[in-house]
């Protein structure tokens, strides 16, 4: 179904189908450059190039897949300026990364309700590292000199963390009455 | 559909690079991996969308710093608001993000990468001129004269003083004497020299000879060769924010990696956010052997362009360009 008709001011417009879908954008661009501050960047130099074409996006298409077109270029650009980059790929990997990215995208509501389940059951320790390094913004050295454990401790737990939530999510997903 | 499986070890080597742990070694299996199975593929991209969602919803706004709130907060789900409050709500939202999207689309959000601005416009303004400001004044013992650095030592007299400075390496700085005079101190980057008031130069072909202790020795962040040292900050110190509540003026800090490197001990960087001009740096704790007071600050003045030949010891410095 196409998303809602964009009322007549283009700004608002824009705005809403923004706001709605950057998660997603978000998201897209994490998976190409792999590093969370460089994709808040090109959120938002993304933002500012989607709203220069928002002329030519189409209402009857979703936002998100528009978009995603873009994020791709810019990307591959952020890419292509790096010296070193946190994960090297050969462009025909990287081609289908991006496409499977693409097509993950469309599930991001699904997995964000799923994520707000999954939350609960993790551990006290697991908890407290993902708000350390999410909300705090610690490097895992850091939490490891708060914490006085080593490094491959810390990093330990955000693993246990982050395949905890996936698998649960994944199981919430494939069975959703349940 | 079965979605095709994934290698166990994906699940450990994408949360080392995401949390920037991984090495070398890693980063290339890992990337064999991603070109051996879609199935891989599937899964490290559960783990950067994960990634994502979790620092998404951290950097919501909503969240404490207490860990339970935090939670609490990523647990609940959105609740459903009557369509009537939405109606009057979503606009109005809409209208003040759409403005900061469109008037100020490009404001960088990562420390690293509001420096990287800040590098960038002082790049393209390679004329600058900053007055300094002393904040706190030298230890005692070390604003005595030293024999190597004559009787009133360029860093004893900072307070008031003007600094010009073009990249790479050439400044003017202009400073008055405890006994009225006014001094020139500069370099063009091959020579350096000193004059005082409209006298006679003393130059030297040692770009540092009449710098003393305002020249940054290696792996040290000084202030006269500013666009070769805000290079180095990333590597020597760690950037952080230290406010971005003044729309006008952002400033970022820099505190040193290392005891062993020399330098300040801290940095301040207030530049504006949508130029990244920088207005104003502040240096905390500066070493206590170049002499000179502990923390000064450099305000911008002007970045008009400067004649050609303003950083030669032949420039008569009469009057500000």
């Amino acid at each position: 179904m196409p998303e809602n008709l964009p009322p007549p001011d283009p700004q608002l417009a824009f705005t809403r189908l923004f706001v709605a879908n950057q998660a997603a954008l978000h998201g897209f661009l994490v998976s190409l450059v792999h590093d969370l501050h460089a994709a808040d960047d090109l959120l938002q130099e993304l933002a500012g190039r989607l709203w220069v074409k928002f002329d030519s996006y189409d209402p009857g298409r979703p936002f998100v897949a528009w978009g995603i077109g873009f994020a791709r270029l810019v990307a591959m650009e952020w890419r292509r300026k790096q010296q070193r980059l946190p994960l090297a790929l050969d462009e025909a990997t990287l081609d289908q990364l991006a496409n499977q990215a693409a097509d993950q995208a469309g599930q991001q509501d699904e997995r964000r309700e799923a994520l707000h389940e999954c939350l609960k059951s993790l551990t006290q320790h697991q908890r407290q590292a993902l708000h350390l390094r999410y909300q705090e913004e610690l490097s895992v050295a850091a939490i490891a000199r708060s914490w006085k454990r080593t490094e491959m401790a810390v990093y330990k737990v955000l693993k246990h963390a982050h395949r905890s939530l996936l698998d649960c999510m994944n199981r919430a997903l494939s069975h959703p009455q349940s | 559909m079965n979605a095709e499986r994934s290698d166990p070890a994906v699940d450990e080597l994408a949360p080392l690079l995401l949390h920037g742990a991984a090495d070398d070694t890693q980063r290339a299996t890992l990337a064999q991996l991603l070109t051996a199975s879609s199935g891989n593929r599937r899964r490290f991209l559960e783990h950067t969308a994960l990634h994502s969602q979790l620092a998404q919803a951290a950097k919501a706004g909503q969240f404490s710093g207490n860990p339970a709130e935090f939670f609490h907060a990523l647990e609940t789900p959105p609740v459903a608001r009557p369509r009537r409050i939405l109606k009057f709500w979503l606009p109005a939202a809409a209208a003040v993000i759409a403005a900061c999207l469109v008037a100020i689309p490009l404001l960088p959000a990562s420390a690293s990468a509001a420096l990287d601005r800040v590098i960038v416009a002082a790049k393209s303004s390679p004329d600058r001129c900053y007055q300094i400001e002393v904040l706190e004044p030298a230890d005692p013992e070390t604003t005595e004269a030293r024999a190597d650095r004559g009787r009133f030592p360029a860093t004893n007299h900072l307070e008031g003083a003007t600094l010009w400075l073009r990249s790479p390496g050439q400044f003017v700085l202009r400073q008055t004497l405890p006994n009225g005079e006014t001094r020139f101190v500069g370099s063009d980057g091959n020579e350096s020299w000193s004059r005082r008031g409209q006298g006679t130069s003393r130059v030297s072909d040692d770009p540092e000879r009449f710098g003393g202790g305002l020249v940054a020795k290696r792996r040290e962040i000084g202030f006269l060769d500013l666009d070769r040292q805000l290079d180095e900050l990333k590597p020597l110190y760690q950037i952080e924010w230290l406010d971005r509540s003044n729309h006008d003026l952002w400033k970022l800090r820099g505190t040193r990696r290392s005891a062993d490197q020399g330098g300040a001990r801290e940095i301040e960087l207030w530049f504006s956010p949508n130029s990244g001009l920088l207005q104003r740096m502040v240096l905390r704790q500066l070493p206590r052997g170049n002499g000179g007071p502990r923390s000064i600050a450099l305000e911008l003045q002007s970045t008009a362009p400067l004649p050609d030949d303003f950083f030669n010891s032949t420039h008569p410095h009469t009057t500000s360009p």
